[in-house]
């Protein structure tokens, strides 16, 4: 089974819907090998209209090279991507961060917006992650 | 030995559409919502001169609204979850995720 991404602007990247409850929508997943959690960032969260109230604080902030921010659970987000075989559903708890946009520069929170949702090791490392930027290619496979 | 180089900028914006893409709803969604984020990266000159420094929302390869603002632009939107949007910047940011 090969869940086939795209390079956007270089950067290999997994479309797939994301369901919580009576929340859906599309987001781009990117491929990130050093994140642990699959985690949904800011403009995700606030298109998909997922409210604050449905979200549990998580047990550990996540890191990154700006710093700890603020860190919460999703639990049970039906995650489809499209494979070759058809479709393919995980049910997965993911991480949401939430800036803080009072502490944050005009300019650094507009830029915020920009960063897509990512693929973290939770899932990735659950099949072969196949990345192949000359080629044009980037999948991931699942063993039989 | 063969040493190549070169930088980001010279490389391609988006890659070539899978071979594979299943004949399901969902399917037809992703390939939708991806197609347009390659639309945009392939259109992307065009695109700046006319919304440079805003965020576009793009269905089926059309361009359905514009605002500086991404909170604005949302509510211009009847599907925002289901709807490509991207902010087009004449510097591209450089990324460390």
């Amino acid at each position: 089974m090969i869940i086939s991404g795209r390079f956007i602007d270089d950067a290999p990247r997994f479309p797939a819907t994301l369901s919580f409850g009576e929340h859906q929508g599309v987001v781009w997943l990117l491929a990130d090998v050093d994140a642990f959690h699959t985690t949904i960032l800011d403009r995700d969260l606030e298109y998909l209209g997922i409210p604050l109230s449905l979200i549990e604080p998580a047990k550990k902030r996540l890191v990154g090279v700006g710093g700890s921010v603020d860190t919460f659970i999703l639990r049970d987000v039906q995650i489809t991507f499209v494979s070759d075989k058809g479709e393919f559903r995980l049910t997965w708890d993911v991480r949401v961060v939430q800036h803080d946009f009072n502490k944050l520069s005009q300019d650094a929170a507009e830029i915020l917006f920009e960063f897509p949702s990512v693929l973290g090791r939770d899932i990735i490392n659950q099949f072969e992650f196949c990345c192949d930027y000359e080629a044009g290619t980037v999948s991931l496979k699942k063993r039989k | 030995m063969i040493t190549k180089t070169k930088t980001a900028s010279t490389k391609r914006s988006a890659s070539k559409k899978p071979k594979i893409v299943p004949r399901t709803e969902t399917g037809r969604i992703l390939e939708q919502f991806a197609d347009d984020h390659v639309w945009i990266a392939r259109n992307r000159e065009k695109l700046l001169a006319q919304y440079g420094e805003q965020w576009v929302a793009v269905e089926n390869g059309k361009v359905i609204a514009n605002d500086p603002d991404v909170h604005g632009l949302r509510k211009k939107l009847a599907r925002p979850a289901f709807t490509c949007v991207e902010f087009l910047r004449h510097e591209p940011l450089e990324m460390l995720i």
